[in-house]
């Protein structure tokens, strides 16, 4: 089923009460066993379009739909099933400090009723995947940014998402690294799941797996190009 | 998910056992303070209720006066509903580790408690006595009279101390009557007080005036529930005294409660990342309270042992040394398994209900709110 964003805005309110516009009428449609690109300066809003796509946070006004389901108008309880549905990988990743990589990678899996063994072997799978099934034993504030950045990736893909909606997956990565992570997001693409990233680093913008490439700028996206 | 948030707990071993230990002796204060004033009366009530139902005191200017026995026992029993009667010898001396209640038995009363009658140059003492004795025993009567009753004293056996009457001898001295009142200073055939059994214990007080007028002499007549009542006032004093221990308690129990809530409200972007990995609400709430119970189960099942073991445990010397005074080994106080479980859901409902409370609001707030501004709230990890 695809995503779509249907003439969503988007206006962040400050401690202070001033309101800022962030996204200003975006209309897109992801399709399943697409990877589209949004890039954009940063601040421009790509994470916050992510987090809108993901159910995270709510548009001020327009409609986020997967498939015919108006997710952005689910009340909280079907909101948070559908996210089941959604692996994101934050810019931060936000890993859990005190847990190895190979826990914070169950943790997407712990609500779900699979068994341990099974929870296990997807987690070392994907950190294969992403090559780093090495790290799987080191805690997670042991790790360097890059290494941080492609855990936080394996962990949106363990669930086996539907939407893969990831945040600029190549920073702080080398070149080999990175080439491993694009690699890592064409298999969930061409598993059939919708995989939408916001980077702004040439690498994966020139990339070819890289289906379609729309520009964030002034709170609106543009097509740039489609392969 | 019951496993993994033992896991979790273990993230912050320290801070868990330190919240568990806080937990643990705030249950410890406050069923002591609980346990306490509960486990005494009901002694005390239990050791009354085995008591007469009407007991008749002489009364004189000076204060209590000794009732000439034969002559008072006469006229008891001739007050319609009055049962039995029976003069009491007994009074505080002397005793080789501070006071001790000398006791005088007939062979009847002796029969009752299942022991010899003690003859002249013979005693029994209570375990309180026996432990503290170092040779003959040698007490000082009311006089300044040194006697020794008995060159080698019996202790009580075990089947007495078990019982109501062996709570009641456990710092007594049991002699002849007649040693007694040597020792107390009465004069022969004279008693301390007048025991009475009577045929509806429910009219006890209604023959209250009917002993006053047919004694010869002024009396005061109490019934059992005055005394149940008077040991009631009494334990109640000194309970509230083990109560106001539970204030400071109440106070930690504020300053914890207030930690939980800021540390779990400091968390919310750990919520809000579960929520956003796919966590619904239910499944945080959970996670949060099988965390919550991996601490407070545990902590409060100590806590409330303790304060168990520390009133209830027999040998226990405290609260015998503090509600009456005890020197020696103690026997042990009881409560009724009713009384003791009704103390442990108390314990549990005034320390667990308000921290589970706030360990769970902060999170049930962070949960329902929109994780993508938490986690832009939190900053990065």
């Amino acid at each position: 089923m695809s995503l779509r964003a249907d003439g969503v805005r988007f206006v962040r309110r400050d401690s202070r009460g001033d309101e800022r516009p962030v996204l200003d009428g975006i209309d897109v449609c992801f399709e399943p066993g697409e990877l589209a690109l949004v890039s954009g300066p940063s601040g421009v809003g790509k994470s916050t379009l992510l987090h809108l796509l993901a159910g995270l946070v709510r548009p001020t006004a327009g409609t986020v739909w997967a498939g015919e389901e108006p997710v952005s108008r689910f009340v909280a309880a079907h909101r948070d099933r559908w996210r089941r549905q959604v692996g994101i990988a934050f810019q931060s990743p936000h890993l859990l400090g005190e847990l190895t990589v190979l826990e914070n990678l169950l943790v997407p899996l712990l609500p779900r009723r699979i068994a341990l063994a099974e929870q296990r072997r997807r987690a070392r799978e994907v950190l294969a995947r992403v090559g780093a099934e090495p790290l799987a034993g080191r805690v997670a504030t042991e790790l360097s940014g890059g290494e941080r950045q492609r855990v936080g990736l394996a962990r949106a893909l363990v669930g086996e998402p539907r939407y893969l909606l990831v945040d600029e997956p190549t920073a702080h990565q080398d070149d080999a690294a990175a080439a491993v992570v694009i690699q890592a997001l064409a298999h969930a693409r061409d598993g059939g799941a919708v995989v939408v990233c916001a980077a702004h680093d040439p690498r994966l913008i020139g990339a070819a797996a890289v289906d379609r490439h729309h520009e964030l700028a002034a709170g609106r996206l543009t097509p740039c190009s489609t392969r | 998910m019951f496993a993994w948030s033992l896991r979790d707990v273990l993230r912050r071993p320290g801070e868990a056992l330190l919240v568990a230990a806080a937990l643990a002796a705030l249950a410890l204060v406050l069923g002591v303070s609980l346990l306490l004033p509960g486990a005494v009366r009901a002694t005390a009530a239990r050791l009354l209720e085995a008591g007469p139902a009407l007991v008749v005191r002489r009364v004189d200017a000076a204060g209590l006066a000794p009732l000439p026995e034969s002559e008072s026992l006469a006229v008891v029993r001739g007050v319609r509903g009055v049962l039995t009667a029976r003069g009491r010898v007994f009074g505080s001396v002397g005793g080789p580790g501070g006071p001790v209640t000398v006791i005088g038995v007939d062979a009847a009363e002796a029969a009752g408690l299942g022991i010899d009658a003690p003859s002249r140059g013979d005693a029994w003492v209570g375990a309180g006595v026996a432990d503290e004795l170092a040779g003959a025993l040698v007490l000082r009567g009311v006089d300044g009279r040194i006697v020794e009753p008995a060159p080698t004293p019996r202790r009580l056996p075990g089947t007495v101390a078990g019982t109501a009457a062996g709570f009641v001898l456990h710092r007594a001295v049991l002699v002849d009557r007649d040693v007694a009142r040597e020792l107390l200073g009465l004069p022969p055939d004279h008693v301390c007080d007048l025991a009475l059994e009577v045929r509806h214990p429910e009219e006890a007080a209604a023959m209250v005036p009917d002993l006053t007028a047919a004694l010869p002499f002024s009396v005061v007549v109490e019934t059992r529930a005055d005394a149940v009542g008077r040991v009631a006032a009494t334990t109640a004093r000194r309970g509230s005294l083990a109560a106001l221990a539970s204030l400071p308690a109440a106070l930690a129990l504020a300053v914890l409660i207030v930690a939980a809530a800021r540390d779990r409200a400091g968390r919310r972007g750990e919520v809000a990342l579960l929520k956003s990995l796919g966590w619904t609400t239910a499944d945080v709430l959970r996670l949060h309270c099988a965390r919550a119970a991996w601490i407070a189960v545990p902590a409060l099942a100590l806590g409330a042992a303790c304060a168990w073991a520390l009133v209830l445990w027999p040998g226990v010397r405290w609260p015998g040394i503090w509600f009456f005074g005890w020197t020696g080994s103690p026997p042990p106080l009881t409560l009724d398994p009713d009384g003791a479980a009704l103390v442990l859901i108390e314990v549990v409902g005034l320390i667990g209900a308000p921290w589970l409370v706030a360990v769970l609001w902060p999170a049930l707030r962070a949960a329902t709110a929109d994780p993508g501004e938490l986690l832009a709230e939190d900053g990065p990890a």
